[in-house]
């Protein structure tokens, strides 16, 4: 085209032309990656444009164990959505299971096995190959052997069921160390125990929360952060709204009007950490008032007279003193549990933070078997473990056999005083197997000084976490989308089911799964722990297990030929037996008795007389209670990488990327202290400065802190972002049982001047 | 589009410009110079005026076109049953990997211009002990009486023929009339471009387009996933019914409380049709007349 | 944008104080002018589209010959009845026929080689949608009938590989005259996303 010929029509339709592409283009290229450029696949090769193939696995986000339906697109995950057919959670999903692809995709996830190559905690790291990786912990591990120290190898381990865990065990059994250290139990521990000495079971128990026409939540976190998860949620809107003609009532005792006492009928204001005083009290009115379920008392349960006898200074009055909740209410929630049957009181992790944990826990349950509410409908279930065949015992050889028997500690909490002391006996290889001690413990700084004293420590985090910074050898775990393994839910449905987890995607890293670790490590030791790991990998383990369900031929998946089993397991991603046999209490309880028992005979401890909490700190000095509250985000800590958690924030309080200290806005006035002012909070084992959040549903004399912020490391979205409330704990040892507890420090705030902003 | 462009150029046709031009020249002689800045203010608020609308005017008749089909289309709305929700967010972190929404950052975030098409809206009572709070999932509510609609002077967002309140990304001009006019404040403006690692962009959606910096973006009912399982129906010869439609959406697929229902509201017999007339049903600020598409359901307290 | 565009374009000076018309020589220079920047407009603009006609493909691939063997789209298209996309074919379909050497395509052999490093062909695609557009193959060829070439071109007789996007003259407004004129939606959300 020559330029004289150009008319002015031909160049303002050229021009618009251009502007409308010039436009278009725009739009493409400064948003969409999918427009212009390359598609970002990384994802398995080959696959054509639009492939999408849905992956059944479990999710790992929280102990619950929910079933997920994972959406890959030319294999990629995109979006992880509930297993519609799974019992747990019937297709729905919490933010944290949401969240997962970002677990995945994290951007600062260790892609290699890594070995220090400054001095501790500097950072300088150099990749080496898994084989290097292996052989050197191998070397140490053999050193210990041969110098008759193997004891002084210890695992924390931060998951509580599942194969890995056994294998974890195994291979401890076999090297010869009684130090397998299950992290999970100082916070589940007090309602083990007091499952324990009630029926004989170490486990949580289940709740048919669907079926209950009144549930008494003491304490707990039925909507929080909670082990039962999205099967509360779940259940508990069912029985409040979504089965015509029944609607139960939910009641939240509680110190804080949590998102719990939110979505529940009332909420029942108490002091903190004094729910089993209240317990006893209701359970004083239904002995009183004859209330109880004298059926399943007299045919099931052990030593109710003495039970009886106990709840004598359990009157409505003495119970107000301590829990400040008033007489005629105490009277009337008693009423109402024995009217609208089936009822039950629940309680989980967050009710037992306080000292009195294991009382909390044992007081409710006592409160359930008075309701009748043991292994019935709508009431306190006894979870059914599926069938899985267990591994053939060990052979142990002499040092395993003739190795002590004596724990470094019985509480993880208390791990550092005795390695610093070298007492039992110093520590001289430490694994971390999702534990992060330098972070989820009580006052971190503890086992800052106690790693010191630990020649070797290994991480096989697939995150550079707080304790994989300050250690010497990484070996990267798969994240729970790219590996195989089993799941256990945390009790929740009662009747056994079983889920599994398989890659979604390829492995997009040079990570390897730790149990396939565990087996290599073991057979670089040789004898009988060589031989005691008989299998090429973990899967091969893994299926080996699995066969044992497959032998009953029950359930939700019943098949002739074993593979075709396996392979309507891995489409389903779970296998369930929907069959739950109810008042089975001969059979269930596992006590001496072989009843319910209310006065334990197999256990050594037994009904202290204290009820209230201990808290430390004198009050002239330190006035306000500091109490923790986990929220739905938290994941253990684990959370905080994640920017959909933080930017969920805390949901009611609209909070994000911070941690605040919630105070009543009365006590802050008093204070002078603003909204988002910053504040000094002081306890006698140190000082954080945070962030205020005013809000009235906090008591005058308490302040609350969550759970989940203040990391130091653990990529880019966390490190740096809000405050750790652990650094001021105090480590409080009196508590009876083996719980540290970690509410039970008091603490001062003093305004900062000039503090607007603590970031 | 065509007729689009036409008006364009024929707005801007040479002999009209030049008549223009010689036109406000002859002001310039004649007139005193207070009233020429009055006249040209006029005519260039016309002009704007003129630019902004038209356009809109254009889509208005392209859809008329083909709004006279013989079949009765679906009308989506949503319900959410306040009893059963317990506010555990799962909603909107669904929302945001699905829509892939952008993630703010914590700098961002201090602004405020965090970016939520479901959002968990609160409310709260009282002083200690005698508090009473709610929070409420909140998207979009594709009002049939939209005040974001009437405003956007581009066309870019309108009522689709199923009554989604839909925006289109690459016609905003970014000017956030809708924004302000939306009484739920259920709108978003894109302040930066969005950032992703390399590795979180394995994650984005390809059923969604990303937005780029300066465009207001909101809710879309999920109309992906409609428009993806009908295809497949349609394909497979297979009928669908309210059922494949009830947690279609993110958010109400998520909900592990099963409070957010979805379906068609043309359709007597849908779960969504029968939730809303139930006496516990209410709508959010009723009172403006926008007419919701999303409906509440909240009792009052508990009884015996 | 057209308004901008406009705007400091240099019509006000074709004309003198009194209004009077320049005349033709002094116009014309700025047509030049004009016509470099458009098109130099229209260059970045096409290249950022993204259908340069510089592409060159790994494979002198042709479809001709491929149609003239009997074969069909739908046979190495695979997708396009079923999905949204086409579809490109990758290296395993190629190799159902070409494991073995086939005709006398000096490039024919490179399939195999690409085969033994185990990678796929690194095929350029030249067709691309914007972002916020959803267009599926399967609706359009299963369900409105239509045939590949109405919107590809005559790809049958085609001997050597595109280069450049064959739908590039295809716009938005192409779109709404064919569903208008089959009585299909122009909804907004019918095709965007």
């Amino acid at each position: 085209m020559k330029d004289n010929k150009l008319t002015r029509r031909d160049f303002l339709k050229a021009a618009g032309a251009t502007a409308c592409g010039l436009s278009l283009t725009s739009c493409g290229e400064s948003g969409d990656p999918y427009s212009i450029k390359k598609p970002p696949v990384s994802g398995d090769k080959g696959l054509y444009k639009g492939y999408e193939k849905w992956v059944a696995s479990s999710c790992a986000m929280c102990p619950a164990g929910c079933g997920i339906k994972v959406r890959t697109v030319e294999g990629r995950a995109v979006k992880i959505e509930g297993n519609n057919e799974c019992s747990l959670n019937k297709g729905g999903l919490g933010p944290k299971g949401q969240s997962g692809l970002q677990v995945l995709y994290d951007p600062d996830r260790i892609r290699n096995p890594l070995k220090r190559s400054g001095p501790r905690g500097s950072g300088k790291w150099q990749e080496i190959s898994w084989d290097e990786g292996i052989s050197e912990i191998s070397k140490v591990l053999k050193k210990l052997r041969d110098n008759n120290k193997a004891h002084q190898l210890a695992v924390m381990c931060g998951h509580s069921k599942g194969s890995i865990v056994e294998l974890w065990r195994r291979f401890c059994q076999t090297f010869g160390t009684p130090n397998f250290l299950d992290t999970t139990l100082t916070s589940e521990g007090s309602i083990k125990q007091a499952m324990f000495s009630a029926m004989g079971i170490n486990d949580l128990p289940a709740y048919d929360s669907a079926n209950a026409s009144y549930i008494l939540s003491l304490g707990a976190g039925l909507f929080d952060s909670t082990c039962h998860g999205i099967h509360f949620i779940r259940t508990i809107s069912m029985a409040k709204r979504g089965q015509p003609g029944r609607r139960a009532k939910i009641v939240h005792a509680g110190a804080t009007y949590s998102l719990t006492a939110i979505q529940s009928d009332e909420w029942i204001p108490v002091k903190p950490g004094t729910y089993d005083a209240l317990a006893l009290g209701i359970a004083y009115v239904l002995i009183k008032e004859e209330l109880y379920d004298k059926k399943f008392i007299e045919s099931s349960t052990y030593a109710f007279d003495k039970l009886s006898e106990r709840i004598k200074k359990y009157t409505p009055e003495n119970v107000e003193a301590t829990t400040g909740v008033p007489p005629k209410d105490i009277v009337r929630i008693a009423h109402e549990m024995a009217n609208y049957r089936p009822a039950i009181a629940i309680v989980d992790t967050n009710s037992t933070l306080t000292s009195n944990g294991l009382e909390i826990a044992r007081s409710a349950i006592i409160l359930n078997a008075l309701l009748g509410s043991i292994d019935r409908p709508g009431g306190l279930l006894i979870q059914r473990d599926p069938p899985l065949l267990p591994w053939l015992e060990p052979a142990l050889d002499e040092f395993a056999q003739k190795t002590t028997s004596e724990q470094i500690t019985n509480n993880v909490e208390l791990l550092p005083e005795n390695i610093i002391k070298g007492k039992p006996y110093p520590l001289d290889a430490l694994l971390l197997y999702y534990s992060n001690p330098l972070y989820a413990r009580i006052n971190p700084g503890r086992f800052h000084r106690a790693f010191e004293k630990i020649p070797l420590i290994v991480s096989f985090s697939p995150f550079m976490d707080e304790s994989s910074f300050q250690s010497d050898i990484i070996l990267p775990d798969h994240t729970y989308l790219e590996r195989w393994e089993d799941v256990i839910p945390a009790p929740s449905v009662g009747h056994p089911l079983f889920g599994i987890r398989q890659p979604v995607v390829t492995p997009l890293y040079n990570t390897k799964h730790t149990g396939d670790v565990i087996i290599e490590l073991a057979k670089s030791l040789g004898d009988t722990i060589q031989t005691a790991f008989p299998w090429n990998d973990f899967k091969e383990a893994l299926l080996y297990r699995i066969s044992g369900i497959y032998k009953t031929k029950s359930g939700s998946i019943v098949k002739e030929d074993e593979e075709e089993f396996l392979s309507s397991l891995f489409k389903n991603g779970y296998w369930e037996s929907s069959e739950y046999k109810f008042e089975q209490w001969a059979d269930i309880f596992k006590t001496s008795s072989g009843k319910f028992e209310f006065y334990s005979q197999n256990t050594a401890e037994q009904f202290s007389d204290t009820l209230e909490p201990k808290w430390h700190g004198d009050s002239s000095q330190y006035p306000f209670y500091f109490l923790l509250h986990k929220p739905i985000t938290y994941a253990e800590g684990s959370g905080a990488n994640l920017p959909w958690l933080q930017e969920l924030g805390n949901v009611l309080r609209k909070t994000f990327w911070d941690s605040y200290l919630e105070i009543n806005p009365e006590t802050a006035h008093k204070k002078g202290i603003h909204d988002n002012e910053s504040v000094r909070v002081e306890s006698s084992a140190g000082h954080i400065q945070v962030r205020v959040k005013l809000f009235a549903g906090i008591p005058p004399n308490v302040v609350l802190m969550s759970l989940g912020h203040g990391h130091t490391q653990m990529g880019r979205f966390a490190k740096g972002i809000g405050k750790n409330p652990k650094e001021i704990l105090v480590v409080n040892t009196e508590s009876p049982g083996r719980i540290i507890p970690l509410c039970g420090t008091k603490v001062r705030i003093e305004k900062i001047k000039n503090g607007k902003d603590s970031r | 589009m065509k007729k689009l462009l036409a008006s364009f150029i024929r707005l801007f046709e040479p002999k009209e410009r030049e008549e223009r031009f010689q036109s406000s020249d002859s002001i310039v002689t004649e007139g005193p110079a207070r009233r020429t800045i009055l006249q040209y203010l006029a005519g260039a608020m016309s002009g704007v005026f003129a630019f902004l609308y038209i356009p809109k005017l254009f889509v208005k008749d392209l859809l008329n076109q083909h709004s006279t089909g013989k079949v009765q289309l679906p009308k989506w709305g949503m319900v959410i049953d306040l009893d059963k929700c317990t506010t555990c967010g799962g909603c909107v972190v669904s929302c945001r990997a699905e829509n892939n929404v952008p993630i703010a950052g914590a700098d961002q975030a201090d602004k405020a211009r965090m970016i939520f098409w479901m959002d968990i809206l609160v409310e709260q009572e009282g002083e200690y002990p005698d508090i009473k709070m709610r929070g409420m999932p909140t998207p979009c509510n594709h009002c049939e009486n939209a005040p974001c609609v009437k405003v956007c002077p581009v066309g870019a967002t309108y009522i689709s023929e199923e009554g989604i309140v839909a925006q289109i990304w690459a016609r905003c001009i970014g000017c956030r009339y809708c924004t302000t006019a939306c009484p739920y404040t259920r709108r978003y403006f894109n302040w930066e471009a969005p950032q992703w690692s390399e590795e979180y962009k394995n994650q984005l959606n390809p059923d969604v387009a990303t937005r780029p910096k300066g465009v207001v973006e909101k809710c879309t009912f999920c109309h992906h996933r409609i428009r993806k399982i009908r295809e497949q129906a349609k394909i497979e010869g297979q009928a669908l019914t309210d059922e494949n439609f009830r947690y279609l959406p993110a958010c109400a697929q998520a909900c592990p409380a099963k409070a957010i229902t979805f379906g068609d509201l043309n359709n007597p017999n849908s779960e969504v049709s029968r939730l809303k007339k139930s006496p516990r049903a209410f709508h959010l600020q009723e009172e403006l007349g926008t007419n919701p598409k999303v409906t509440y359901l909240r009792s009052a307290k508990w009884k015996e | 944008m057209v308004y901008f565009l406009y705007l400091p374009s240099s019509y006000e000076n074709q004309f003198n104080r009194s209004g009077r018309y320049k005349g033709n020589r002094e116009m014309r220079s700025w047509y030049f002018i004009l016509f470099v920047i458009v098109a130099g407009g229209v260059i970045c603009a096409v290249s950022l589209i993204g259908s340069k006609d510089s592409t060159t493909q790994p494979i002198q691939f042709n479809h001709k010959r491929h149609i003239e063997e009997g074969m069909n789209c739908v046979d190495c298209h695979k997708q396009v009845e079923k999905g949204i996309h086409a579809t490109i074919p990758n290296l395993k379909q190629c190799l159902l026929c070409h494991s073995d050497p086939q005709g006398s395509n000096k490039d024919e052999p490179k399939i195999r080689e690409y085969a033994q490093r185990g990678e796929e062909i690194p095929w350029i695609q030249v067709n691309r949608l914007p972002g916020h557009v959803y267009f599926s193959h399967r609706v359009h060829i299963v369900m409105a009938k239509m045939d590949c070439s109405e919107c590809h071109g005559d790809m049958k007789g085609r001997t050597n590989p595109v280069t450049s996007s064959q739908i590039g003259h295809l716009s938005m407004d192409k779109c709404m005259e064919c569903h208008k004129q089959y009585n299909v939606s122009n909804d907004c959300l019918r095709c965007h996303k």
